[in-house]
């Protein structure tokens, strides 16, 4: 018993339907493998349920396959199906388009093969080969007398006819002993091979492309990543903001061939905390003449101690002149201790540093007072 | 006839839900095939309805059990139906 494939089409595309890139974007289709006659080349069967043309580049099971044949369309109003024959693309060109390299895949085939009717068993050497690409925006720049590599070979452009089969370049090339001269690109990260910064600092990545020796004046399109997104993203124009605390690989790449790229080993640290230091003298605020008080004083980094040596001295009340209304009569720089006699009635301000003189303390305003 | 075995009524679509459970007699089935473009189905199971259930058509996806099978075929009778039913290759995860 048959049923209309119309009618179907959702349930064998269920069923049977099979993901696949075409021209790029991810769509699903149905594939069957052409068995109607043994032959050299690999075709399978698209079926889709959208519309495609030939010429489309579709990806399937890891390898490129060219939409070689017209769209069946099956005119039905209610349920478009479109099917058509793909042929797997057995060589790739590489085109060079305003510096940029493009990976062509391309049928080679013999001249008797160009049409679908004929399928020959064996190809014969010649030092004339027929290719077949999609017509495109890339392969329009497609010369004649344009030299490229395929297989070991180099082979010069002679003809190309874009009129036979619409969505499809048939070239014709011959042998050539001189080889298509392609760029050697090469990416460097100028920030060098590892950097460190921290969550609160962003970097720039600076790099330079070259062709062979030369240093490429307008750069080729490149992609910048971060191994972990999590510890620092790097947006398009290279500019890498931390996230969190670890370390991650930041790689750029030729956006048309990203085994050509450079990386960047990033360690993320915390925010580094800035020395704030003080010293604070403590003791009682009031002497009786012709008494003593002990005095000390306390390092102190961000407001936890530290060790530090002492030296405390004493000025009169206006902090800047000298005064013998009490005087220091001993210390001890490594405890941090002093003692003051009280000589005569009046104030005075004690102060302390370090020994190293590169922290002094605020005055420590003391009275001298009478014992009645 | 033994309406013994509860289906659920699915819509057009495998991940649509439930929209009716029935009682059918479920019969396996061997000996028939369906062909729809390219593709073969064996048909292994028939389902045979009391009466006529509108919601039973082709095109229909019916639950049985944990399995999703597709109705790919009707006869309808004076007073029951029966339906070809094939048990999907691919099962969607069930929620």
């Amino acid at each position: 018993m048959r049923k209309s494939l119309n009618t179907n089409i959702d349930f064998i595309l269920y069923e049977f339907g099979k993901d696949f890139l075409l021209n790029g974007i991810t769509q699903k289709g149905l594939f069957l493998e052409v068995t109607d006659k043994i032959s050299y080349y690999n075709d399978n069967f698209l079926t889709t349920d959208f519309p495609f043309e030939t010429g489309s580049l579709v990806n399937y099971q890891d390898s490129d396959w060219l939409i070689i044949s017209e769209i069946n369309h099956n005119n039905d109003q209610d349920m478009s199906i479109y099917k058509a024959r793909m042929r797997k693309c057995s060589n790739i060109l590489i085109l060079n388009v305003n510096g940029i390299l493009h990976k062509v895949p391309c049928l080679v085939t013999d001249k008797v093969a160009l049409g679908l009717d004929i399928n020959t068993y064996i190809s014969t050497l010649d030092t004339q080969i027929y290719i077949m690409v999609a017509n495109d925006a890339f392969t329009s720049n497609i010369k004649l007398n344009d030299i490229y590599k395929i297989g070991r070979l180099n082979y010069s452009v002679q003809n190309i006819d874009d009129l036979t089969k619409p969505g499809l370049l048939n070239i014709k090339l011959k042998f050539s002993e001189v080889p298509q001269v392609l760029p050697v690109y090469s990416i460097q990260i100028l920030n060098g091979e590892s950097t460190t910064t921290n969550i609160d600092i962003p970097i720039q990545l600076n790099i330079k492309i070259m062709d062979g020796d030369t240093i490429l004046t307008e750069p080729l399109p490149v992609v910048y990543s971060s191994s972990d997104e999590a510890i620092a993203t790097i947006d398009a124009l290279g500019y890498v903001i931390p996230v969190s605390v670890g370390s991650c690989i930041i790689t750029v790449a030729l956006e048309s061939d990203t085994t050509i790229s450079d990386s960047l080993s990033l360690v993320v640290e915390e925010v580094p905390i800035l020395d704030n230091k003080t010293v604070i003298v403590s003791g009682d605020i009031e002497i009786i003449k012709g008494y003593s008080k002990n005095y000390t004083c306390s390092f102190q980094n961000n407001g936890i101690p530290y060790s530090d040596n002492s030296i405390f001295y004493i000025k009169a009340d206006d902090g800047v002149s000298a005064t013998t209304l009490a005087t220091i009569t001993s210390q001890n720089g490594i405890t941090n201790t002093c003692t003051i006699y009280g000589n005569n009635l009046g104030y005075v301000k004690l102060f302390v540093k370090n020994e190293s003189e590169t922290l002094i303390s605020e005055g420590f305003r003391i009275r001298v007072k009478s014992l009645f | 006839m033994f309406n013994n075995t509860i289906i659920s009524i699915l819509g057009d679509n495998p991940l649509s839900s439930s929209q009716k459970n029935i009682t059918v007699d479920l019969q396996e089935y061997s000996g028939e095939t369906i062909e729809i473009g390219d593709y073969e189905f064996e048909i292994t199971k028939r389902i045979f309805i009391s009466g006529i259930e509108p919601l039973i058509y082709v095109s229909r996806y019916i639950k049985i059990g944990f399995k999703i099978y597709k109705i790919l075929h009707i006869k309808e009778f004076d007073d029951y139906m029966e339906g070809w039913i094939y048990e999907l290759n691919r099962q969607p995860e069930m929620t």
